[in-house]
């Protein structure tokens, strides 16, 4: 809309209304980046996440195309991993963290969304991770789901935890323990966050 | 205009510049060369073999170093840089900046003996760009023209810690000056040929492999030190992080070059060929590794290139892949190469030991400035604009300024030398103009 003219009228005229197009549209990590800030952010942690071993899953989408989201470098973000920094866990640096984790594929191909899903997984797993994090609803269900497939599969993989990172922002900003259910998870995410002390 | 010297200042003592000089002092014209680095010789001088003949870069480019030192006709001023310009075509004063080698070239014997005994090991010398050692005092190459070493100010124990002190007591000609300090001369001369040559385009800039930040990936001035048998490695290919010989490596072309969208729009020319060298003396070395080559498309155009590339696909072994890579990343003690077979349009992917990127060609950072100084143009990625794309390849906007190599952009070793040698051409017919006008 701000740029492209042309389609600017185009989605005006579908409208029917006088939209100039100046509302900024920000992603919910851009608003604690941009406008609360991390530092800000971490004065208000309540509960630090100290040990706690964070893969940062950023997803295809949230950074592409760069152009356009103008949020973080695609080949080298680090807005998530400072959000996990603020909250005082730990980031697990992997290379899957912007791989696409095949969520648009589950309907077509489900064994092209379990395949993505797994190398996200294992690359996060080999590297020490505790839980996965996600900004992306889409994401965190299908990666959380996939398990299940992988898990009847293979004997002996090794199921992780993956989160929204909101719930842990809630745990960390002293909201309880109740910020984080078993239930609406498929992997309970307690049993670490409890060996880690931060849920008791 | 009565010119008042003429002399030609050759700035740049690359494979271009020497090639330049050498024909304006055989034809009877004084030369003054600057050179940036301790020694000439240029990027030619960290090669190994060259294509398409494979034959040694040192062993055809030392002959016409020592002559450029020998030439009666040739003052060369080494470890120095133009800083400032003034005159006018046929009276140009130049101001040259000569940096301290902190060794007393009049008396250094070029014995060697301070490079020995030097206890501090440099892994950071720019010239072996990350491949081996060089001691904190050093020359480039073993055939360094001229022979004199100097000291590397940032990795020097005396300089840096107050103590050490070895190069000093061992030098038999007492030439070490610890305390020296950088001066400047002016030159007066009638032309300039500018030669300054090229840079890598850095891998710090290239997300999508790693930023640099892989040990094992390395670029290919990289390869051609770990290649070259006088270089750091004797010739050996070992990857740095562990020292071990890779048993697989993956050459990918086109890296920043042929990338409007991201990186440099044009074609760096020398990558398609080098590449095939470099899995070809990788092969040579290691007779039962794997080189893998991904490429966009292969542009072998000069003379004896296509053969060299046919050579290279049907009898040495080399596995050419058409693919884009889109990651690479460390897992374990592998690098994996991850990107799309663009032939088949299957996703691809190799567990290598070692990663070379052929990096664009992009003029040195410093051409800019010497540019400005000189009243010359540059074009939008910094390489020396030339007076007619067409007809003035080597005159600038500038009179009596003539550009050669590829300080005016991307080319090979062969095209460097007949570059060179029409700016000595080009340089001639201009003296000879001012004193037909003088006369």
């Amino acid at each position: 809309m701000k740029t492209d003219e042309e389609r600017k009228g185009k989605v005006t005229s579908f409208l029917e209304e006088d939209y100039d197009g100046n509302l900024d549209v920000l992603h919910y990590l851009e608003v604690l980046r941009d406008k609360v800030g991390f530092e800000e952010l971490s004065k208000k942690v309540e509960r630090p996440l100290t040990g706690l071993k964070i893969a940062p899953y950023y997803g295809c989408l949230l950074l592409r195309p760069a152009a356009e989201m103008q949020m973080d470098n695609p080949d080298d973000p680090s807005i998530f991993e400072e959000l996990i920094k603020a909250l005082g866990a730990e980031v697990v640096d992997f290379p899957m963290k912007s791989e696409c984790c095949g969520a648009f594929q589950v309907v077509n191909s489900e064994t092209m969304a379990t395949r993505c899903s797994k190398e996200i997984i294992a690359s996060a797993s080999s590297r020490g991770a505790d839980v996965i994090v996600t900004a992306c609803p889409l994401c965190q269900f299908n990666i959380e789901d996939r398990q299940k497939e992988i898990g009847e599969a293979e004997t002996g993989f090794k199921t992780l935890p993956v989160l929204y990172f909101t719930e842990l922002m809630a745990l960390a900003l002293g909201c309880g323990d109740e910020s984080i259910s078993s239930k609406k998870h498929y992997i309970d995410p307690r049993p670490v966050l409890t060996e880690r002390g931060l849920v008791g | 205009m009565q010119p008042t010297s003429n002399r030609v200042m050759v700035i740049g003592g690359g494979i271009s510049g020497i090639s330049a000089a050498l024909d304006l002092a055989d034809a009877g014209t004084e030369v003054v060369m600057v050179e940036r680095l301790p020694s000439v010789g240029g990027r030619m001088l960290q090669l190994s073999e060259t294509f398409p003949t494979l034959d040694c870069a040192q062993c055809t480019l030392t002959p016409r170093t020592v002559e450029t030192g020998q030439h009666p006709n040739i003052k060369l001023l080494t470890y120095s840089e133009v800083v400032e310009m003034h005159g006018e075509p046929g009276n140009f004063r130049v101001k040259i900046k000569r940096k301290a080698p902190r060794v007393n070239w009049d008396d250094c014997t070029g014995c060697g003996a301070c490079q020995e005994k030097c206890p501090k090991l440099v892994t950071t010398n720019f010239f072996e760009r990350g491949v081996g050692t060089k001691k904190a005092i050093y020359t480039l190459s073993p055939q360094a023209i001229p022979n004199k070493p100097v000291i590397d100010a940032e990795n020097c124990r005396y300089l840096t810690e107050g103590k050490c002190g070895v190069c000093s007591k061992i030098c038999p000609v007492g030439a070490i000056r610890y305390d020296q300090e950088d001066y400047y001369v002016e030159e007066e001369v009638a032309a300039i040929v500018v030669a300054t040559g090229f840079d890598l385009y850095p891998m710090e800039a290239m997300g999508e492999y790693g930023y640099g930040k892989i040990p094992d990936v390395i670029d290919g001035l990289a390869m051609e030190r770990m290649c070259s048998a006088s270089g750091p490695t004797a010739g050996e290919v070992r990857r740095p992080s562990d020292g071990k010989v890779p048993q697989s490596i993956v050459f990918i072309q086109c890296v920043g070059s042929r990338d409007p969208e991201h990186h440099k729009p044009y074609c760096s020319r020398v990558c398609c060929m080098y590449t095939a060298k470099h899995a070809r003396l990788y092969k040579h070395k290691v007779h039962d590794g794997k080189a893998f080559l991904l490429y966009m498309d292969i542009r072998s155009t000069g003379k004896g290139y296509e053969e060299f590339i046919q050579q290279s696909t049907e009898e040495e072994g080399l596995i050419y892949l058409r693919g884009r890579v889109s990651r690479i990343y460390r897992e374990g003690e592998k690098i994996v190469v991850w990107g799309a077979d663009t032939i088949s349009g299957e996703a691809l992917r190799i567990d290598a030991d070692m990663v070379v990127l052929a990096t664009a060609i992009v003029p040195n950072p410093e051409q800019k400035a010497l540019a400005e100084a000189l009243g010359i143009e540059t074009d939008e990625h910094g390489f020396l604009t030339e007076a007619h794309y067409k007809t003035g390849p080597i005159d600038t906007v500038s009179k009596g300024i003539f550009i050669a190599g590829c300080a005016q952009g991307a080319r090979d070793i062969a095209d460097s030398v007949a570059h060179g040698s029409a700016a000595a051409s080009r340089a001639q017919a201009f003296l000879a103009r001012l004193r037909r006008s003088a006369a």
